[in-house]
């Protein structure tokens, strides 16, 4: 029993009705025993009362020798929700592939349980453990628990968000490269700008094995890299007629269904013309032991992508058709790229400027000079509509270059 | 990168701030490094970075053109960035060139005069400490561009906390002005110890020292 009196919550218990999990019955059992999340029941009660949200806009608070990992929220009704003054998250870092121990899932609620509201979000949007709820005398003794344990805090503000990937070649045998180990080895590398926040605004990576994309990293991160193959895509014709032979309409439910048409079914054999191929991955998903990613593997690097905030929302673009994710040399290529596309972000993005928005305000073929990359057919997004262009090779002609 | 990084925090400590440019290339990537080190946990290295951008005002402002915008940012990122280090970049900036940092010195000046972020419980020491000291540098010299805020300022005086108080004063002193000679001299006896950053050293003071110097330099 709670040494504290429960919030009456008519609305919320509103929430509890029906067959399906109530996060509102989740956290009355915690109420019982943290007034914190006590007074977040009746926070909420009267935000559903009133249709207004209480949180005050995020406040400057942090850890010692980082600028990110936390984030400070405080209520404009401190008065009426004591417990709740403070309320700020803590992000930390999630291992790549959310992999963890029992063992290790245990420590982290114990470190949180005694210093927090007890409340997680696994996970955050951007993939760290998300602590829910603290207060900033609180926030020193939860990094030093968190690293004693091996650690680490993920990022927040104008910084390299944590890196986050799929299982990839863990669990999953269309991983074109292993995503896992370019999600820890970019986290390493990149520390300083994780949790140090220098940029104009936000940096989000996310790493997919295939095109399947699971992680959805082409709507969700600045820099998506998702695995891909540049060779065929390969057949089994054996495997084809046993799908044929179980009563699959390969047909109807194949080859028809490619977006490109790039492949047709002869009845007996399947046929593909893979330079047409899109890697929309339907073929391989739907008959996953007659078909497989090709053996000449890496991935296509896509930038740009962004929940709307300041402009609408964006899908990352290609930018880099393939590339050869080279574990022998330490993604050496893809790093060189990345420290490239910073220096131009840094110098030309304005605060609060994702580099999608960035990109689309300074014209891609500026960025494309600024990063050296090659203009390719692939970054072409639609037949130009302007006749007016005119080309370098014009001006140098005719003398005025 | 941990040898590099590690390279240019000991150019800070031996105040060698031209030698960071020779060393790792006068562009912005050189810039972004330093910013990070305002989130150093050693605070020599903090102020010394302070002091570099500071150097960077004076010697090769074309490299921070854009620095205070982002220090203003960083104060003002929704997403959980804590901005340590920003308020006294802003004050070195303009104390060594003024001009770089228009909208940073109403944006100092408004930290201190909301009540939202520099009172209890939501304030941020660190940071107020910081805006103090920038007010100092600021202010230093030419009073008018901190007037406004100085019954705030002088409000500081009687804070609990002696990093607060210390600071305050050290601020005054620089400010000065008869309100600021008033405060000062009833800070002569006060026995609670701080760290101030001055003439780039960073010495534990008492606030009652503090005071007393902050004095002698207005009655020069």
């Amino acid at each position: 029993m709670a040494d504290h009196k429960l919030r009456e919550t008519p609305l919320l218990d509103d929430l509890q009705k029906g067959p399906w999990p109530s996060f509102v019955t989740d956290m009355k059992k915690i109420a019982e025993r943290k007034p914190m999340v006590n007074d977040l029941l009746g926070q909420l009660e009267l935000s559903y009362k009133e249709r207004v949200g209480h949180w005050k806009h995020g406040g400057l608070v942090g850890v010692i020798g980082y600028g990110g990992g936390v984030i400070g929220r405080y209520s404009d009704s401190p008065d009426k929700f004591p417990d709740v003054a403070h309320f700020h998250t803590v992000r930390v870092n999630q291992p790549s592939g959310w992999f963890y121990t029992s063992q290790a899932l245990r420590d982290l609620c114990d470190i949180w349980e005694a210093h927090g509201s007890g409340m997680t979000n696994m996970h955050g949007s951007t993939g760290d453990c998300v602590f829910l709820g603290t207060t900033s005398e609180e926030l020193e003794p939860i990094f030093a628990k968190l690293t004693e344990k091996g650690w680490d805090l993920g990022g927040s503000g104008s910084d390299v968000r944590t890196p986050s990937c799929c299982n990839a070649m863990a669990r999953c045998e269309y991983a074109c490269y292993d995503a896992m180990d370019v999600c820890y080895n970019i986290t390493m590398e990149y520390q300083d700008e994780l949790h140090r926040p220098a940029f104009p605004y936000k940096w989000k990576f996310k790493f997919a094995g295939c095109p399947n994309d699971c992680v959805a990293s082409i709507a969700r991160s600045d820099l998506s890299v998702i695995g891909t193959w540049r060779d065929d895509i390969r057949i089994d014709q054996a495997a084809v007629k046993a799908y044929a032979d179980t009563g699959m309409d390969i047909r109807a439910d194949v080859t028809r269904k490619c977006p490109t048409a790039c492949m047709r079914y002869d009845g007996k054999e399947i046929h593909i013309n893979n330079r047409q191929c899109n890697r929309c991955m339907h073929c391989i998903n739907a008959m996953p032991k007659a078909l497989r990613p090709g053996k000449d593997t890496g991935a296509t690097i896509l930038i740009g992508g962004k929940a709307p905030i300041i402009e609408g929302a964006l899908l990352s673009s290609v930018l880099v058709p393939f590339m050869k994710m080279d574990k022998d040399d330490d993604y050496q290529e893809f790093k060189d790229l990345m420290e490239r596309i910073w220096e131009f972000w840094d110098e030309h993005g304005v605060n609060r400027e994702r580099i999608g928005e960035c990109i689309e305000r300074v014209g891609l073929g500026n960025f494309l000079e600024a990063i050296e990359v090659d203009p390719q057919p692939e970054h072409v997004k639609h037949p130009r509509t302007n006749p007016y262009i005119f080309y370098e090779e014009y001006f140098e002609d005719d003398g005025t270059g | 990168m941990k040898r590099s990084r590690q390279a240019l925090v000991e150019l800070l400590r031996a105040r060698k701030y031209p030698e960071v440019l020779v060393t790792f290339g006068a562009h912005r990537k050189t810039v972004r490094s330093l910013r990070s080190l305002l989130y150093a946990e050693e605070a020599l290295v903090k102020w010394r970075t302070v002091s570099m951008f500071g150097w960077l005002a004076a010697e090769r402002p074309d490299l921070i053109a854009q620095e205070v915008d982002r220090l203003i940012w960083s104060l003002n990122d929704e997403a959980g960035s804590i901005g340590r280090g920003a308020p006294e970049c802003i004050g070195e900036i303009g104390r060594n060139n003024i001009g770089l940092v228009q909208h940073g010195v109403d944006v100092v000046i408004h930290y201190i005069e909301d009540p939202e972020t520099c009172r209890p419980p939501n304030r941020n020491t660190e940071i107020l400490v910081g805006v103090l000291w920038a007010l100092g540098r600021l202010g230093g010299g030419k009073p008018k561009r901190v007037q406004k805020v100085m019954p705030v300022l002088l409000s500081f005086t009687e804070d609990p906390d002696a990093a607060v108080r210390g600071m305050a004063a050290w601020s005054l002193g620089q400010i000065g002005g008869a309100d600021a000679t008033a405060r000062l001299q009833g800070l002569t006896e006060d026995a609670g110890v701080t760290l101030l950053y001055e003439d780039e050293q960073l010495n534990e003071k008492t606030v009652a020292a503090i005071a007393r110097e902050a004095l002698a330099h207005l009655n020069r």
